[in-house]
């Protein structure tokens, strides 16, 4: 991509980029859908997460307008999400089924599941993964922008993304080098070294990818998988590199590479996913929010996991150092959603046409995983937004020491999302668990309710 | 002191059930099964049941109480019991101390005996660790456990015989040798040595692979990733770039002499890849250099794209292995070429590329003769660069890179200064390296020497002694020993507040024992019973004792935390304390697995002592060396190996080099299965 004219950007702190949409460039089609999965631990302190606007119960279904609530009907780690509550749906009553219904260590299962659906496998010496993709690899298989997926992480996190190996894709936490992958710079026209070298990248990535060919047939079948899965990887890059110099995009200024506060971080990635969508870069990207520290919450000495995550449930001093936790990322939400509100797009906005999930690795710290805290924002192409939908927990699914009612199993809100992205599928990960009374519960098909 | 049972002597392919002989053990003495007696008379042709007829006709159920019950009940009860963690499964055994555990584990067993998997009854394939066992690897394949359940299967299928039936011996799969990519470190320094006097610093990040046993070099996790694939691409870039910024030191060539470049291509492509370039492969990459100067006119362009493109190339990131064509094979295993046995060596040894002497040995043909193999490991154990194989060794196995990790919380530790993980990192990667080419270079150095390099006052009061000024002082003897007494290791296996003697208890059994604990069972309860109903928690111990009070979880933590609460003299920095929050520390606990199993101690130095001289903790140590060396988890065709290689380590008192030349010198090494 040719590096022209740095567009003035206003400033990272202020949270607004006036970046030029791809929607407004092309004066004619529909503009992209676009998904961002913004996915933080430790659950949530589900009695400060709920909304119950009309004192209702835990028992039954409620599907409520999110702009005739007052200020006061707003939990307080949902509160810093009320100025976009025409744009939001908040989902209470989904579990991940499968680690309900067949454990090993739900604590690390969780990252394994929450996008994939899947019932997770333990790894000798490492931590469980899936057998499968996760659903954004899944849309990021059909994927023709430069970039078919990015997966950043601030703070850290284990992997929540996973290739159709169910292997791990790993998160980019510099965000420098994010910046350098997503605007790789090199002049254009000059007559330089270092120019002819630049533009012939592709030529390079063409060669290695002839040498994998070559190798690859001679090996056992195991290693040629391997090499075969790198020589792709090689391939796509070399699309890549070709796709990248023809974009015509203006980029944002480098980011700064060290941060007064996490916040400003957080901050700094969502600026760069913003701007990756703006541009067409990519449509499809996770920010992951890692494990916080006790200075920033204010919290009393003991450890955030296994003192405060865990007993959230019991003791009030937990409970409210967690409330803390999950309200500094909603906070964080609402300020992505901000950024994406903020730019102009065909007629809305860009967060109109994108549909940002919020979603964990678990509902509670202490490993539980229904009542999952998922909160999704825009995606009006596809969604009736603006709503509280609450999934009266009527299916009994049956764990290996008890049962644990449910509304919906989460995977039929990962087919909605595929569905939504324009991918047909008819399941993603489980497709079934068993209830109590011996039959299953049906984990495939769209979510109801949603539209 | 170690138990009486040695692991078995040299290749022991065939495992042969015939071997196992009746033996003298004790159905209610020491916890494991003691090695083949001296009872060997099996001729009687008395056929009676009768256990206690004291005749020389040994039933089936006999051979279980002799022989199977102890392994049960030191091997398999503490979690297939009602109450445990593998209650679900099919295998819920009774402890001894129920009157008749003998009958009813023997019925529960007996049909488990009679399924398969993997060619080996079930319940052998289990205590291996094969077949999904929840529990890991219990034992290995040369415990005489294994040959007593072995003969327990074979009895079940044909009851009622007086003596152990002769079974056809087993014979084990020759291991897998999936192939290798470079690991970061490996990628770095190999570019640091393909172009002498050019500064690659900086220039080659790339995402680690996901580790196994903490290793990152194992080839099961090595698929690459796009975002791998992109650094791949991004450092070859700029290492090409670096380089042409002076070619002097490694070019040999005037940029625009065309014919001199592309000689020097191909003398370039055969250190790249380590091995002879073929004609197919210098046409192609010749023929590239040759595009790129027609299509731009721009030699030193040329030659950067394709240096770059060979850095890139599946030859040069990957350690691709055929074997030697032209050699007999023997049933699936064929010896490696020389140059695939030089690579195999200088990563394992060096972490790097071999070097111009390495490459001379393997063209002259002498790494596929022991004799100039060994001569070859033992200079490279000498060279400096072996110094930095045997760190990224320990930085893995060790979990060193969490000292730097260590951010306690200020309120609680007010004296501590985030510099001193520094301090504590440098200390400890002395201290491995002094265990390794110091005086003495022995695993009991690692774990007992009381040498340290620090010298910072403010951390030296911290840690409870007085720097000596040299450089080196001694640790104070009553509070210190090796790595386990070390604060950078402490600090790292707590938590910002308090110390964590499951962290602490966990890694000694996983890195240092080989014996992971299981993962946590679904459903656990994680909430800290109420304070009224256990009474108060004073100290650290307290606390940790009451998160594993229910009976559920003592199964499993009884093995943690009896090792755990040895550290209880070290608080969350790994500051030394008589008293904690007010009472004396209790730092006594029992060892209950491994060769260690019952043996008591009382705080870390002793812990630490008993650690030194078993031969479970000797025999881990080979295993992890051994997963580091091959790139691979060890599998079943290994066990003889690996027995081999402990024998020899166990021998010579745990000498690290001789352990890593007696390692390069196995057939694992200079031998794959076909490809």
């Amino acid at each position: 991509m040719n590096r022209r004219q740095l567009l003035q950007a206003l400033g990272l702190s202020t949270g607004s980029l006036f970046l030029p949409s791809r929607g407004l460039a092309k004066s004619a089609g529909a503009p992209a859908k676009r998904i961002v999965f913004f996915v933080t631990g430790h659950g949530t302190v589900y009695d400060n997460w709920k909304l119950r606007p009309g004192g209702e119960s835990d028992d039954v279904d409620i599907d409520t307008d999110l702009t005739s609530l007052s200020t006061a009907d707003w939990s307080p780690i949902l509160a810093p999400l009320e100025r976009h509550a025409s744009k939001l749906t908040i989902l209470d009553g989904l579990a991940h089924v499968g680690s309900i219904a067949a454990a090993f260590n739900e604590h690390e299962e969780g990252h394994a599941t929450c996008l994939t659906g899947d019932l997770p496998l333990p790894v000798d010496g490492s931590l469980g993964k899936p057998s499968g993709p996760s659903v954004d690899q899944i849309l990021a298989a059909q994927a023709t922008t430069p970039f078919r997926s990015l997966e950043y992480a601030v703070i850290g996190g284990w992997n929540v993304n996973f290739d159709d190996q169910g292997n791990a894709i790993p998160y980019e936490s510099d965000p420098v080098a994010a910046w350098n992958r997503l605007f790789p710079g090199g002049t254009d026209g000059l007559d330089t070294t270092a120019s002819r070298v630049a533009r012939k990248q592709h030529r390079v990535l063409d060669l290695a990818k002839q040498r994998f060919d070559a190798l690859a047939p001679q090996l056992s079948t195991e290693d040629r998988i391997k090499l075969e899965a790198h020589r792709d990887l090689v391939a796509d890059l070399e699309n890549q590199v070709l796709a990248l110099q023809n974009v015509e995009c203006d980029p944002i200024d480098q980011p700064g590479s060290s941060w007064p506060e996490p916040a400003d971080e957080m901050e700094t990635f969502q600026g760069l996913a913003v701007a990756a969508l703006s541009c067409g870069l990519t449509d499809i990207i996770t920010i992951r929010g890692g494990q916080l520290s006790n200075a920033l919450l204010g919290a009393p000495p003991g450890d955030i996991h296994n003192d405060f995550a865990h007993s959230a449930d019991d003791d009030p001093t937990a409970a409210a150092v967690m409330t803390d936790y999950h309200t500094w990322y909603a906070e964080r939400f609402a300020e992505l959603l901000d950024k994406l509100d903020g730019i102009p797009e065909a007629g809305g906005t860009m967060l109109d046409h994108t549909i940002v999930v919020w979603t964990n690795e678990l509902s509670t710290g202490s490993h539980h995983h229904d009542n999952m805290p998922i909160v999704m924002a825009g995606g009006s192409f596809a969604f009736d937004v603006g709503r509280l939908i609450r999934y009266a927990p009527v299916s009994p699914v049956q764990g290996p020491w008890s049962v644990t009612s449910v509304g919906r199993p989460h995977n039929k809100l990962l087919v909605s999302l595929a569905e939504a992205m324009g991918h047909t599928v008819s399941s993603i990960g489980l497709t079934d668990v068993p209830l109590s009374d011996g039959s299953s519960l049906d984990c495939t098909g769209a979510l109801d309710r949603l539209t | 002191m170690h138990a009486s049972r040695s692991t078995t002597g040299v290749g022991r392919l065939l495992l042969a059930v015939a071997l196992v002989a009746c033996g003298g053990t004790d159905p209610d003495g020491p916890k494991q099964p003691t090695g083949p007696g001296t009872d060997t008379d099996t001729t009687d042709t008395d056929t009676t049941s009768d256990p206690t007829d004291g005749d020389d006709c040994l039933t089936d159920e006999e051979q279980f109480a002799r022989d199977v019950s102890g392994v049960l009940q030191a091997d398999c009860v503490a979690c297939h019991q009602e109450g445990q963690v593998a209650d679900a499964t099919r295998n819920v055994l009774l402890p001894d101390t129920e009157p008749d555990h003998l009958t009813h584990n023997r019925a529960v067993l007996e049909p488990l005996a009679l399924e398969t998997a993997d060619g080996f009854s079930l319940v052998v394939a289990k205590a291996l660790g094969e077949s999904n066992h929840g529990g890991g690897a219990r034992l290995v394949l040369s415990d005489p456990g294994i040959a007593a359940l072995q003969v327990f299967a074979a009895r079940a299928a044909d009851p009622g015989g007086c003596e152990d039936p002769v079974d056809d011996p087993l014979e084990l799969d020759v291991p897998e040798s999936p192939v290798r990519r470079l690991t970061p470190t490996q990628l770095e320094r190999t570019v640091a040595d393909l172009f002498p006097g050019v500064d690659v610093s900086g220039l080659v990040a790339v995402q680690s692979d996901p580790l196994v046993h903490g290793f990152d070099n194992n080839a099961d996790t090595q698929t690459a990733t796009a975002l791998q694939v992109g650094q791949f691409h991004d450092a070859a870039f700029a290492v090409a770039a670096a380089a042409m910024a002076d070619p002097t030191p490694w070019l040999g060539c005037d940029v625009a002499d065309v014919p001199c470049v592309q000689g020097f291509l191909d003398a370039f492509g055969d250190r790249a890849f380590r091995r002879p370039i073929t004609p197919e492969e210098s046409d192609a990459y010749v023929g590239f250099y040759d595009e790129m100067l027609a299509e731009d006119g721009d030699p030193a362009a040329a030659l950067q794209l394709t240096v770059q493109a060979f850095l890139e190339s599946p030859s040069f990131l990957y350690l691709v292995e055929f074997g030697a064509a032209d050699i007999a094979t023997q049933g699936d295993r064929v010896s490696l070429t020389d140059h695939e046995v030089a690579s195999r060596l200088s990563y394992f040894l060096w972490d790097t590329m071999p070097d111009e002497a390495l490459f001379a040995a393997a063209a002259a043909g002498e790494l596929s003769t022991s004799t100039g193999l060994e001569a070859q490991a033992w200079r490279m154990l000498e060279d400096d660069k072996a110094q930095q194989s045997v760190g990224n060794f320990h930085r893995l196995w060790l979990e060193l890179d969490e000292v730097g990790h260590i951010a306690p919380d200020p309120a609680t530790y007010p004296l501590w200064a985030g510099s001193y993980t520094v301090d504590l990192r440098d200390e400890l990667d002395d201290l491995v390296q002094y265990s390794a080419f110091g005086p003495d270079p022995t695993l009991a150095t690692l774990l007992l020497s009381r040498r340290t390099v620090v010298e910072d006052n403010g951390l030296a009061q911290l840690y409870g002694f007085v720097p000596d000024g040299s450089g080196v002082s001694e640790l104070p003897a009553t509070e210190r020993a090796g790595v386990l007494t070390r604060m950078g290791w402490l600090g790292a296996t707590s938590h910002p507040v308090f110390a964590s003697p499951i962290q602490r208890g966990v890694f000694v059994l996983e890195r240092l024992m080989c014996i992971p604990p299981p993962a946590p069972p679904a459903d656990v309860d994680t909430d800290i019973p109420d304070d009224s109903e256990l009474g108060p928690i004073v100290t650290n111990r307290d606390r940790y004792e009451q998160h594993s009070s229910d009976p559920a979880c003592f199964g499993c933590h009884q093995s943690i935390d009896g090792i755990g609460f040895g550290f209880e003299h070290y608080d969350a920095i790994g500051a030394y304390r008589a008293i904690d929050n007010g009472e004396s520390v209790d730092a006594s606990g029992e060892f209950v697995d491994g060769d260690l199993s019952g043996i008591p101690y009382d705080g870390a130095l002793e812990m630490s002592e008993l650690l030194a001289s078993s031969e479970t903790v000797h025999r881990c140590a080979v295993t992890q060396w051994y997963r580091y060396a091959m790139g691979r988890s060890e599998q079943l065709g290994d066990q003889p190996t690996l027995d081999q290689l402990t024998d020899a380590y166990w021998g010579t008192g745990g000498e690290l080099p001789q352990l890593l030349v007696d390692l390069v010198l196995t057939d694992s090494f200079r031998t794959r299965r076909a490809q």
